[in-house]
């Protein structure tokens, strides 16, 4: 058996004496394994930045909201279809719901500290949002059971009121904000949210998640005056229960209210799941053009490779003649059509890292190379150099010493 | 002692078509250790297939060929690939070096193929080439040096692995007058000094005298002299 090293070198020595020919029939393996590896590496890294944002929603979670579409009757367009006494019934009776919240919101509103300004959303919600929507503090605390029980005029805020009202260089805790009908102490600064890549794409769910001012439900309900709440976050046990927590939930309220109201819910399961089929057609699509350069590349090497066979007959017979055994031949073919392949497959790579970080830097976004498509990249250009090799090397390994010998 | 070449009723058909060419009729040859034989004889003789049978590169239709000791007459492909390595040393009329390869890694091919250690390979070559006046040539390549400088490389990558014989096509064939004697001045040398035994096939009659016995060819038989 011959050391592999001398077989990478007689490989190299045969690829330098055609450069030209080598590096064209290279092209079909550099740009399918650049494809795969650009291809892969953005797929993911979408994927993993669309999948961050929606984790910012809790991804456990899911809303339940009254169904506007169910031609009510006079009597029923007005009333309360979620109440709060439906709560700890909810937390009660819904195995598969850990932990439920109100949520109001109320978008546009004037925040003040006397002298600055700044348009907020105002959300009502319960202590257990904090753990439901995901959140995590800055700086302070949520709100606590307490506050709410108590309907203490608390707020935890997000950074952007924060900036706009205090300026990043004061501490806003203990400070008080002004909603037009009362003053709030700031207890806590909201983590920032990333929704960039969903606000871009216009999604319902990218709205800015750093103006917001979360008060007590109990405060909003007595400050806008109403009973009804407008919708409940909920918290499944796991991703998968979403569905069938958010049915429990609707079919409890359904069954409290005497079938009054039609119940709609939405689950973040479906945002995931509608994400990953996204991505999968299109890691789909890329896979199939990949494979198809990489098809049409190992031709081209099945191709390179007849003529090389063809134009060494001579020095086929010679190595015979000197001792060369049929798989000797094989496999120094074989070599060869592995070293052309791979080589393109590492320049592919160095090319699709390339195009990866150029789509990164021109997408202003966090576009990671992906080792995993790395990896396949190169054993699949490997894999097609075998594979391509296979037929001419066999050829070659078959050829009759004296004929060779003979052979012009 | 047995002969290193023991030939016995040899006979090798090629068939083309429906005509049958009796390439070897019948060849029975006893070469001892040490020889030196020059196989002479008009072409189509068959003294060519005579010495692709010698060097083990193509299978008798019928008799036996024993090659120091050991029947190839029904050795695999593989075996024959290590017995042409390990037994035989070629010198063709086209030198047949491999082109891209200098004159060291041309002498290294066949040490290769029998795996034998780099360290080693780099000091017999070394000194194989120096042997055949070489030494400063060893990294040319092929193209770069003269004919005779190109058949002197095959000699020394002939002798690598230690040959029971070294069998040679018309060794001078394509060589001016004064390279053809410095070939045949290391093959008498090599034969007188080293004992190494070589079949020659030639035309030449100048060459044939350096051999200890001439063999006469002649429609596939060896012809009383």
């Amino acid at each position: 058996m011959i050391p592999l090293r001398e077989l990478l070198r007689l490989a190299f020595t045969a690829m330098g004496a055609n450069r030209f020919r080598t590096s064209l029939s290279m092209l079909g393996v550099i740009i399918g394994v650049a494809s795969v590896v650009a291809i892969g590496s953005v797929g993911q890294s979408g994927k993993r930045i669309i999948l961050s944002e929606l984790e910012t929603f809790g991804v456990r979670s899911a809303w339940v909201f009254r169904e506007w579409d169910d031609q009510p009757s006079k009597t029923e367009r007005g009333g309360n279809w979620i109440v709060n006494e439906d709560i700890p019934e909810i937390e009660a009776r819904c195995p598969h719901t850990l932990r439920v919240s109100p949520l109001y919101d109320k978008w546009n509103l004037w925040a003040s500290n006397g002298s600055r300004h700044k348009r907020v959303r105002i959300s009502g919600v319960d202590a257990s949002y904090y753990v439901i929507d995901n959140e995590s503090m800055l700086h302070g605390r949520f709100l606590l059971p307490a506050d709410v029980r108590h309907k203490r005029k608390v707020c935890a805020i997000g950074t952007e009121v924060w900036y706009a009202l205090f300026g990043r260089m004061t501490n806003p805790i203990g400070k008080l904000v002004d909603f037009g009908s009362g003053k709030f102490e700031v207890v806590g600064v909201l983590s920032d949210k990333n929704r960039e890549f969903l606000k871009s794409i216009g999604s319902q769910g990218g709205e800015n998640a750093n103006d917001r001012v979360v008060i007590p439900y109990t405060v909003y309900q007595s400050k806008y005056n109403t009973r009804g709440i407008r919708a409940l976050q909920i918290e499944a046990r796991t991703m998968e229960d979403a569905p069938a927590a958010a049915e429990e939930v609707k079919a409890l309220l359904s069954r409290r209210h005497e079938g009054k109201y039609k119940y709609h819910s939405e689950t973040m399961k479906q945002y995931v799941e509608t994400t990953e089929s996204v991505v999968g057609v299109a890691w789909w699509v890329a896979l199939v053009a990949a494979i198809i350069s990489l098809v049409v590349g190992g031709i081209g090497i099945m191709n390179i490779m007849t003529s090389s066979v063809f134009e060494r007959i001579r020095e086929i017979g010679v190595r015979k003649a000197l001792g060369a055994k049929d798989r000797d031949i094989l496999i120094q073919f074989l070599v060869e059509s592995a070293t052309i392949s791979t080589t393109g497959g590492l320049l592919g790579v160095a090319f699709g890292c390339g195009a990866t970080v150029a789509i990164g830097f021109f997408s202003h976004r966090p576009v990671d190379i992906s080792i995993d498509f790395l990896l396949v990249g190169v054993v699949v250009s490997l894999a097609t150099g075998l594979f391509s090799g296979l037929y001419p090397a066999y050829r070659a390994a078959r050829l009759d010493p004296v004929e060779s010998l003979r052979y012009d | 002692m047995e002969s290193i070449v023991h030939l016995d009723g040899a006979t090798k058909v090629f068939r083309t078509g429906e005509v049958e060419v009796h390439a070897l009729a019948g060849v029975s040859l006893e070469v001892p250790s040490g020889d030196f034989v020059a196989i002479m004889g008009p072409s189509g003789s068959g003294k060519s297939t005579l010495l692709n049978v010698l060097g083990c590169l193509t299978p008798l239709t019928d008799g036996t060929y024993r090659l120091a000791g050991e029947d190839v007459s029904r050795a695999s492909r593989n075996r024959l690939a290590e017995i042409r390595n390990r037994r035989v040393g070629f010198v063709f009329q086209q030198f047949n070096l491999l082109p891209r390869l200098d004159a060291a890694a041309n002498v290294d091919v066949p040490m290769v193929y029998a795996g034998i250690p780099i360290a080693e390979r780099r000091t017999r070559a070394g000194r194989l080439l120096e042997s055949v006046g070489l030494a400063s040539r060893t990294r040319h390549l092929p193209s770069q040096l003269s004919g005779g400088e190109q058949q002197r490389v095959a000699i020394a990558r002939a002798l690598t692995n230690r040959p029971a014989i070294l069998l040679a096509d018309e060794p001078t064939g394509n060589l001016d007058s004064e390279s053809g004697r410095e070939v045949m001045e290391i093959f008498r040398r090599l034969n007188e000094a080293e004992g190494v035994t070589i079949l020659m096939v030639t035309h030449n009659d100048e060459s044939a005298r350096y051999a200890k016995r001439v063999v006469r060819m002649k429609d596939g038989r060896p012809i009383a002299p």
